[in-house]
């Protein structure tokens, strides 16, 4: 079995989604979306899988082609959309990286731009016995933001804080967002916003030592169902690749 | 006190001119050594009345006080190995207006090696929240003795 990966457009999440075919018995290949016909055919693989929105982008015939992107057809999933047909439940990726770090210790952290962070938090903003971090990959000039962070180490703030901010999810989202799967996954103790009012109560029992990890799906639950693994392996049964997606959640945890 | 101070340039600031002004005031009737270096010397905005450097002088500067005002020229004078006291005059908070690696960030506020001044209670508090060290004092305008004071 040989089995190409071609990046349109870097995307970490549809790179944690490839990664769950690191560990089965195939050959596997990685290229952008640059790569010719006559070099696919030289590679001659059995499935490709890209993430491009442009239809008809992969003109190799003598493979499965499945797309990760937005485009309604039988072979394309989406993570994104949730009314799709194909649409791919979250997931996370498996870590077994140690997240006790001193150095990502707060009170509150919310992970995330700035601008949707609700106004009804600016008084824990502003109590400087309270230590608020705010990380997000693009400066912005508000209190408490403390740069930026690479994506693995986002855990490491979620576990070693009190409290963790959520934004409520919009009505097309899924209540179990990407993040609220890594925020549980990590250990954090996730607060989402959905009134103001019960929003401030609830960071004010979290900093108090309350737990609102019982309010969700158990870490357990989410290592059992909720991964990479997971995810590629419902994309490839729901294609017919049966036994691909059965060696996928084999090596999940190899 | 023997004082080298490490800036990006020479150019319009109001940080320049006012640390400038001072040095220059200072070295008047003054026997203490006080040099400027920095990484880019193609503009200058008022004469200096000191010497000045390029900023490869930090690698050899002994035995002295050896101060930035910034997060990338404190990660600079970190890197040389050289018996001088190093600090950060932090002048502006710089971790909102670029963004940076927090742990980058944290790692260099929180190197043991680096004596902080903030200019305001503002600036000490966003500093603490970030990595929770405490500055040794604040002082809202750049006055070499009034910094060496802080020092001592």
């Amino acid at each position: 079995m040989k089995i190409l990966m071609l990046t349109d457009e870097s995307d970490m999440f549809y790179h944690i989604l490839l990664e769950a075919l690191n560990n089965i018995d195939a050959t596997v290949g990685h290229s952008s979306m640059d790569i010719s016909d006559s070099d696919i055919s030289q590679f001659d693989p059995d499935v490709i899988i890209h993430n491009s929105e442009k239809t008809d982008v992969v003109k190799y015939k003598d493979a499965i082609s499945i797309g990760v992107n937005e485009i309604d057809s039988p072979s394309c999933f989406s993570y994104r959309n949730e009314s799709s047909k194909n649409y791919i439940e979250p997931f996370i990726r498996i870590t077994d990286q140690d997240l006790h770090d001193v150095r990502y210790k707060s009170d509150i952290v919310y992970v995330g731009s700035p601008s949707l962070l609700p106004d009804c938090v600016s008084e824990f903003q502003s109590d400087s016995s309270i230590n608020f971090k705010i990380i997000h990959n693009t400066n912005i000039p508000i209190t408490n933001y403390c740069g930026a962070c690479q994506f693995e180490n986002y855990k490491k703030f979620f576990n070693m804080s009190k409290c963790v901010l959520v934004n409520k999810p919009s009505p097309e989202e899924s209540k179990l967002s990407f993040k609220l799967l890594d925020v549980i996954y990590s250990g954090g103790n996730p607060v989402i916003h959905d009134s103001d009012d019960k929003f401030v109560e609830d960071i004010r029992d979290a900093l108090d030592g309350k737990s609102f990890r019982g309010d969700f799906i158990s870490k357990a639950e989410i290592k059992e169902r909720y991964t990479n693994y997971d995810r590629m392996s419902d994309i490839l049964l729901k294609i017919g690749l049966n036994k691909l997606s059965k060696m996928v959640l084999e090596s999940k945890g190899k | 006190m023997k004082t080298m101070i490490l800036l990006d340039n020479l150019g319009f600031s109001e940080q320049n001119y006012d640390i400038i002004k001072d040095v220059n005031e200072f070295v008047v009737d003054s026997i203490d050594e006080i040099s400027i270096v920095v990484n880019d010397v193609s503009s200058k905005i008022i004469e200096v009345n000191t010497a000045v450097n390029n900023v490869a002088e930090i690698g050899c500067y002994q035995d002295g006080l050896l101060m930035c005002t910034n997060l990338i020229n404190a990660d600079h004078i970190l890197s040389v190995n050289t018996s001088s006291r190093k600090v950060l005059y932090l002048w502006d908070v710089d971790w909102l207006h670029n963004t940076f690696n927090f742990e980058w960030v944290y790692d260099v506020l929180t190197n043991d090696k680096l004596d902080i001044i903030v200019r305001s209670e503002e600036h000490k508090r966003a500093l603490k929240m970030l990595c929770g060290k405490e500055p040794l004092g604040v002082l809202q305008n750049f006055k070499l003795e009034l910094l060496w004071n802080l020092l001592e």
